[in-house]
């Protein structure tokens, strides 16, 4: 049995708004092994990136975590002391952001950044944190490290400077990688090269990772096992082999029929009819149900569970006969 | 960057130029005369003639801005009508009051107005930074030569230590340097508050979060550096403000400064050292924001002086 490095229960996490308190992250729970890979997927503002800011502990207000834990390497992160986070945000746990063009200080040498980073969380003198910078940034596949190494952002392409973050996020061999749509914002051939790298400093670095797309494509190259939230709720939570063989959710059916060349259909993309309810009006039942073609009665009126069995979970009531209500 | 460093000295050298001939003509055609304030109403006519002869006040407008000009090359800066003595040797010793003075209360202005600006970011929307915005507010609006003279009677009348004249020992320039300074340290505190703000949503300060560096080095070093350049913007502004106040408030204090020298001498008539002044602080203006435009480039290396290639 491989060793958990992140076990996250139930974590909740609410918007505080005029509109009301806004349930945008509903109980979520995953645990992550050691060199293992997480794929979380989902639609714009379904609460991905939010689980990982509640991860982080960094939920921007008016939000707040609310329920539920996160435990990293056996430690609590929920309620921890923000000095003691400081210490394992960038050192035991480190992201990548989406958007390369924006997430790095534009005054500072792309260099600095990182022997910054690492001199943040170990004892080392500016000069041993500088080389062990410059060796990051010919690890990260950038030819002439010395010039990138003194060179500001703006003078890095996009992928360049999502490299740097990538050196940046690793500097401290963090047990936890979390990846935020690191290529959404590259094009498509810089994309699929920041993807083998991350796969080959995973290998390198061991890290786990927690990869989030909207991108099933991506997901099915990356990850070993999936999560795919809806309106801040799994919805399914199952091996990424599994998930692709016989997806259950009708949410996760719909999202793999909405990639061209995926389904042997006609050639026509299919679309999931309606749009994503607004966390001020959620539906009383299933929040799938009213762009569900299963939807009956009791979907419109209770909300389902997560069943399952083995595995394989799935929030739906066509699957409840597979086994008991059961948190993974 | 040596390109543009010449073209903005040779720029300068342009403006002090023009700056020194619209002074000069406009001392030239203000009515009334030194000569007449010297001598009294009752002058006699010809005495007057032979004293603006003596003086050289009697040679055509061209003549006299040349040799005016000529003579600042040299170093002279002409003579005081009044007081027979070089206006640059007047200059020199009331420069010194007043270097003092604009100096020491902008430094206090300068840190004051961060550490407000920095704080009040901080605590958005919280009372402390409610309450710090609405005095500062009160510190734009209020005029320095008001709060100078509040100053005297409430906290200089009171307290017989703390002097309200005379800039000599330390202890004098308290209150000159608080109804100075205010004006700025409110100023800077609200235009860092704004630009930290800004800079505060910004993608790579989360980064600098998750990162784990600790706040104080988030605040300084990732925040505070770049919200930096609109600072800088309005600190080069306030430099020619700084001696406009300077003025009045070296004439409530009786501080014998640039400022007051020159308000004396515009009563007086006394041009060669009103000429003098303004030349003076323009020199000091002009240098200013030389230093400003090239601090831009040092703040940030995105700045590209005079659109080479960096």
């Amino acid at each position: 049995m491989a060793e958990t490095i992140l076990e996250v229960k139930d974590l909740s996490i609410t918007f505080f708004t005029k509109q009301g308190a806004l349930p945008t992250v509903d109980g979520v729970s995953f645990t992550l092994n050691r060199g293992e890979t997480l794929g979380i997927v989902g639609e714009s503002g379904c609460g991905k990136s939010m689980t990982v800011n509640g991860i982080l502990q960094m939920v921007p207000a008016p939000g707040r975590v609310t329920g539920g834990s996160v435990k990293l390497a056996g430690e609590e992160l929920v309620g921890m002391r923000e000095k003691e986070l400081c210490r394992k945000r960038g050192s035991d746990m480190a992201i990548i952001f989406q958007e390369p063009m924006t997430s790095l200080n534009p005054l500072m040498t792309c260099g600095r950044q990182i022997s910054e980073t690492i001199q943040a969380h170990k004892k080392m003198s500016r000069k041993e944190a500088d080389a062990r910078a410059l060796e990051l940034i010919g690890m990260v596949g950038i030819p002439m490290p010395e010039k990138i190494f003194s060179s500001i952002p703006g003078k890095l392409s996009g992928g360049q400077r999502q490299r740097i973050v990538i050196a940046m996020a690793l500097c401290n061999d963090p047990g936890v990688l979390i990846c935020d749509e690191p290529t959404t914002a590259l094009d498509v051939t810089v994309q699929a090269q920041i993807l083998g790298l991350i796969n080959e400093l995973k290998e390198k670095f061991g890290s786990a990772i927690i990869f989030i797309t909207h991108d099933l494509g991506v997901i099915r190259q990356m990850a070993d096992k999936v999560l795919v939230m809806y309106v801040g709720q799994a919805v399914e939570y199952v091996d990424a082999r599994e998930l692709f063989a016989n997806p259950l959710h009708p949410y996760t059916q719909g999202l793999m029929r909405c990639i061209p060349g995926m389904n042997s259909g006609d050639g026509d993309l299919h679309v999931i009819d309606g749009s994503v309810p607004m966390l001020y009006d959620l539906p009383k039942g299933c929040l799938f149900a009213p762009r569900c073609p299963y939807a009956d009665e009791r979907c419109r009126d209770q909300r389902p569970g997560l069943y399952g069995r083995g595995s394989h979970r799935v929030r739906c009531f066509r699957c409840e006969a597979m086994g008991e209500e059961d948190v993974p | 960057m040596k390109r543009y460093l010449v073209k903005r000295v040779l720029l300068a050298l342009g403006i002090l130029f023009s700056i020194s001939l619209i002074t000069f003509f406009i001392l030239h055609i203000m009515p009334g005369d030194a000569v007449a304030l010297m001598l009294g109403d009752t002058a006699d006519p010809n005495t007057l003639e032979t004293v603006r002869h003596n003086l050289g006040m009697d040679k055509p407008f061209p003549q006299q801005y040349l040799e005016w000009i000529m003579g600042v090359f040299t170093g002279d800066l002409g003579t005081s009508y009044f007081q027979r003595k070089p206006v640059a040797d007047l200059l020199l010793s009331a420069f010194s009051y007043t270097a003092k003075l604009a100096v020491v209360s902008y430094i206090i202005a300068l840190a004051v107005g961060l550490v407000v600006g920095v704080v009040s970011a901080l605590n958005r929307g919280a009372i402390l930074d409610r309450g710090l915005m609405t005095l500062t507010v009160v510190g734009i609006s209020a005029p320095s030569f008001w709060i100078a003279i509040l100053l005297q009677i409430f906290i200089g009348l009171r307290f017989k230590a703390i002097p309200i004249s005379g800039l000599e020992a330390p202890i004098d320039y308290l209150l000159p340097c608080i109804s100075l300074g205010l004006r700025y340290a409110a100023s800077i505190a609200r235009i860092t508050r704004t630009s930290m703000l800004e800079v505060m949503g910004q993608d790579f300060i989360r980064t600098a979060r998750a990162k784990g560096l600790s706040p104080l080095r988030t605040v300084l070093v990732h925040m505070l550096r770049n919200a930096l350049i609109p600072i800088i913007t309005v600190i080069g502004a306030d430099i020619g403000t700084l001696f406009a106040g300077s003025m009045l408030t070296e004439s409530v204090f009786n501080i014998n400064g640039v400022g007051k020298l020159l308000v004396d001498n515009i009563t007086k008539r006394d041009i060669p050292v009103v000429q003098g002044c303004v030349i003076c602080v323009a020199i000091i203006c002009v240098v200013v924001y030389l230093i400003v435009d090239l601090l831009y480039a040092v703040v940030d290396p995105n700045i590209r002086l005079g659109g080479e290639e960096a």
